[in-house]
């Protein structure tokens, strides 16, 4: 492995890091679906990195996935937003209690 | 030619965490959008400096032109604003706490190859190519079986819907 690559893999796993950390800290639906994103793409990267045939099979098949996975959450998000009418995940919690 | 990667590198690192801090405190969804967008590209740049094209496409596509569309889609948002963008319950806690623990449990084996200078990763090598031969088929098995067990479990829940 250069030493390039080897930052890079070090910077996928702060990046993993930081999407789990906006996953959980934002409110707003958009920013969590982006926080997973941000965590999926940026282990992507460091697994890519790992240049032996075990990394990059295990990449590939990630990044097959991939499509599928932001499809389903673009249309849930979508969804979601249409339905309750805000992003806010605060909001739609107490929408949802109410309607029960 | 080592100097220009560096420094490329440095550069879409950088516009990576800037852009994705811009999401995490803006309150309005024209700039989240934007910065979204613009991490997703950056981390897609990181993977030309990797010299592997067929993942800075599927990068672009997939994950920066999905934000895109999703921009499309909700284009009636755009002036709503939030009031506090950031969660400060104090169940948010336990996001620095996982950040913390995954770091603290990395950190040994960072510390170790950065000390050494060179990269070793033999050992991992030699515990996985006793399984890289079959590792093809097994991946394929399995990708077969979430692929059946997924559409299963949406044909059942479709059929109990009606």
């Amino acid at each position: 492995m250069s030493v390039i690559a080897f930052k890079i893999m070090l910077l996928g796993l702060i990046l993993f890091c930081f999407g789990i950390f906006i996953t959980i800290l934002s409110k707003n639906i958009f920013k969590i679906f982006f926080g997973v994103l941000l965590a999926y793409s940026s282990s992507l990267l460091a697994l890519n990195c790992w240049k032996n045939p075990t990394g990059e099979i295990l990449s590939i098949t990630f990044a097959i996935i991939a499509p599928f996975f932001i499809m389903a959450g673009m249309f849930l998000t979508i969804k979601l937003t249409k339905k309750f009418n805000t992003s806010d995940i605060s909001e739609i919690e107490k929408i949802a209690k109410g309607e029960k | 030619m080592e100097k220009i990667a560096n420094l490329a590198f440095y550069l879409l690192a950088f516009m990576t965490f800037i852009s994705s801090l811009v999401v995490l405190v803006s309150k309005s969804a024209r700039y989240y959008f934007l910065g979204a967008i613009a991490a997703f590209m950056s981390i897609g740049g990181i993977y030309l400096l990797l010299k592997s094209p067929v993942m800075f496409v599927i990068q672009i596509v997939f994950f920066a032109l999905g934000f895109g569309l999703l921009v499309i889609f909700l284009g009636n948002d755009f002036n709503v604003e939030m009031k506090n963008p950031i969660n400060k319950d104090i169940k948010t806690l336990i996001a620095p706490f996982i950040l913390s623990i995954f770091i603290l449990l990395i950190a040994p084996f960072l510390a170790n190859q950065i000390l050494s200078q060179k990269t070793n990763f033999d050992y991992l090598k030699n515990f996985f190519f006793e399984f890289a031969s079959s590792l093809d088929l097994v991946l394929i098995l399995l990708t077969i079986v979430l692929i059946i067990v997924l559409s299963g479990f949406y044909t059942i829940a479709f059929w109990r819907k009606k």
